[in-house]
């Protein structure tokens, strides 16, 4: 059933930040590396549209990027107090291994992007951040990759992790998607860089190819999965006309300072549920996906949204002054869709936006060399798990440098000590079988259909505020889907769209359970996370991660420390106020339900 | 024009006109509601003019889909360049 065999030290599958970073970390550590991507090598992955490929934050504490010649960065700031403001951010629900291990080596990481000819934008940044845009850090580590003599397969999805006798990861199985070949790959170690599960979410800011297939070959494989609950959204993501869709351009410039949001009615809607601090916490920092992102969804229950579901972001507010200077801040505006984008808004006044599903914060649980509980297989980025805990504020991009890093230099070391394994034949049997059975499904109807309605289940139950009742419901209709006969109209393997509709909703249906298992264990709110039916941070009950095994999940408590979580049960706006009185550059008094 | 390198045909399909469609989003209607064998650059779209990924060649110009307005009452689409996979999906060349 193999139509190529490949074999090499270690396997990176994924070529966002994490997964190009992981291989020349691999490759500069002696191994020979093949890097598997779905889509082309410098161009791909959600490390494209960070910062809508206009100015994503790389972060670093702002001592260290002082002392690298950066002048808006604070020079008082240290990894400690950064150190201390992310776990606050996480509501004490990060892995400190993590995050140490992330405001250490970040200085390292950034400071190689720069001198290896990252150029910034001149998007005014905080005392802690950078803007790079997404495509300029891939050309860096792209350039980096080359060097580093890595191989490269592009246009190949991941079907299945391949087991050794032992049960360690030993390879993988890839479908090229042009030719439709199956290629089994043999390696010492695998690194899995495959970012998140947007394609969970029918509104969602990532690429397209972004199925959550790496999270969910890795849970077949055995790999214990964490917090998978905690998905971040987006709030100010353009949702109509259609071919802007999914687009953050408003979120970037509102985070940089400019524009304002009104409801269908053109009313300020954020005091109604939020303090002036709060409110100045939700425009003015990277709080502001939590808190408007909530808003949001209550604006459109209450019936206030426009047609396509978005309030409006509108830069009318602006001076001419204030726009000029806009303009100049990011050029790239005056181009391509931007330009058009900007046109749109001029003509209506407005963009209609929304929230969407965009980072997701839980995922393969990792030991700070990246490890997961399944030796052999290794991961970074975002398809990991823990570092960030309830809530990401901090930047992702700096996360995929720093776990990339470490993952490839790890998984060479495996690799070394290992050696070259081959697959389990049965375990390699199965995959095949898996990978060709909707070819020869018996037919039904279409499984773009049944996609679809994976999706629908996992938007629907498990969004921005989620309820038992619902949960169950969307458990049952992804356990319906399963037993929707579809099967592709077209037979042949070669670029067969439906083909790879099928095998996607395999994925996207595995990681939509896992996130509604994960969120139906914690009968709480906190963070990112807030179910309508358990409203209350309980920090008695849930400092726990929602570890998940084999379609089981067990609460088991997070290493605490100083910064401590203050005990009790509070309301879930109670907490947020709290957490916001203690981070290092905000002061926070009161949210109001 | 469908079919793969060696075979090649013209089809017609209707698609519904409304404001801010893009050349991707048509295929993508046709691929959704007229016929799900249509192959085109899909499977890893950033959709936002960024990959590069999904050229095409629309009433003789080579653009992105994902960047190209849909106008007009009539649009010819073709592979952008000979080494056709598939319909509209071409090879490119090895990464480098």
């Amino acid at each position: 059933m193999i139509d190529r065999e490949m074999s090499c030290g270690v396997l990176v599958v994924g070529s966002g930040g994490a997964g190009l970073r992981a291989a020349c970390a691999a490759a500069e550590a002696g191994a020979s590396v093949l890097l598997a991507t779905k889509g082309r090598v410098n161009r791909s992955g959600a490390t494209l549209l960070a910062g809508a490929n206009v100015s994503a934050d790389v972060m670093c504490d702002g001592g260290s990027l002082w002392r690298m010649g950066i002048k808006s960065a604070d020079p008082n700031d240290t990894q400690e107090r950064w150190f201390s403001d992310i776990v606050h951010e996480g509501f004490y629900l990060n892995r400190r291994e993590l995050v140490r291990q992330y405001v250490e080596q970040a200085p390292a990481r950034v400071s190689e992007l720069l001198q290896d000819g990252a150029v910034q934008t001149s998007a005014e940044e905080g005392g802690r951040q950078i803007g790079i845009p997404g495509s300029a850090i891939l050309d860096v580590l792209w350039r980096r990759v080359r060097a580093a003599g890595v191989r490269v397969l592009q246009d190949v999805t991941l079907c299945d992790l391949l087991p050794d006798g032992s049960g360690a990861a030993a390879g993988a199985l890839l479908l090229d998607i042009p030719s439709g070949e199956l290629i089994a790959v043999k390696s010492g170690a695998v690194v899995l860089a495959t970012g998140g599960m947007h394609g969970c979410y029918a509104f969602n800011s990532g690429t397209s190819g972004l199925c959550g297939e790496g999270q969910a070959a890795a849970m077949r494989l055995g790999a214990d999965m964490t917090l998978m609950e905690m998905v971040t959204f987006c709030p100010d993501v353009i949702c109509a006309p259609r071919r802007f869709r999914g687009n953050i351009l408003p979120y970037i410039l509102q985070c940089i300072g400019y524009g304002s949001l009104k409801n269908r009615l053109d009313e300020d809607f954020l005091p109604r549920y939020y303090s002036d601090s709060a409110i100045r916490l939700a425009l003015g920092s990277e709080w502001n996906k939590l808190l408007l992102s909530y808003a949001m969804f209550r604006e459109a229950q209450a019936g206030r949204c426009d047609e396509y579901g978005g309030v409006r972001y509108t830069l009318a507010g602006l001076t001419a002054a204030q726009r000029a200077e806009l303009e100049e801040t990011l050029p790239q505006l005056s181009r391509g869709i931007y330009r058009d984008i900007m046109a749109l808004h001029d003509r209506q006044g407005w963009l209609s936006v929304s929230a969407a599903g965009h980072y997701f914060d839980g995922g393969i649980a990792v030991n700070a060399d990246m490890s997961s509980s399944v030796p052999g297989l290794f991961a970074a980025g975002e398809c990991t798990g823990g570092l960030f805990g309830a809530n990401r504020v901090a930047a992702a991009t700096t996360q995929m440098l720093v776990q990339g890093a470490a993952a490839g230099g790890s998984a060479a070391k495996y690799a070394r000590d290992a050696g070259a394994r081959n697959a389990d034949p049965a375990a390699l049997e199965r995959a095949c079988a898996d990978a060709l059975a909707p070819l020869y499904a018996a037919g039904g109807g279409s499984p773009r259909k049944v996609r679809a309605k994976v999706i629908e289940a996992v938007s629907q139950s498990a969004g921005i505020v989620r309820s038992a009742q619902g949960m169950a419901e969307g458990l049952r209709l992804l356990d319906e889907t399963e037993e929707t006969a579809a099967a592709p109209q077209r037979r042949e393997r070669a670029a067969n769209r439906e083909w790879l509709d099928a095998l996607e909703t395999r994925s996207l249906r595995a990681c939509g359970r896992a996130i509604l298992l994960s969120s139906l264990a914690r009968g709480e709110s906190r963070g990112v996370f807030v179910r309508s039916d358990c409203p209350a941070t309980d920090n008695d009950r849930f400092l726990c991660e929602t570890l998940l095994h084999g379609g089981e999940v067990t609460l088991r408590p997070v290493e605490q420390g100083a910064p401590a979580a203050a005990p009790g049960k509070a309301d879930y706006f109670e907490e947020l106020e709290r957490v916001f009185a203690r981070l290092s550059y905000a002061e926070g008094d009161a949210a109001n339900g | 024009m469908r079919g793969d390198g060696r075979r090649r045909y013209e089809a017609e399909y209707r698609v519904p006109r409304a404001p801010g469609l893009s050349v991707m989003d048509v295929l993508d209607y046709i691929y959704e509601n007229l016929d799900p064998t249509l192959a085109y650059f899909s499977h890893e779209a950033c959709r936002q003019t960024a990959c590069g990924r999904c050229l095409v060649r629309v009433n003789g110009t080579v653009c992105l889909a994902c960047g190209c307005p849909a106008e007009g009452e009539r649009l010819t689409l073709e592979p952008w360049n000979a080494n056709v996979v598939r319909d509209l999906l071409c090879r490119f060349p090895p990464a480098e």
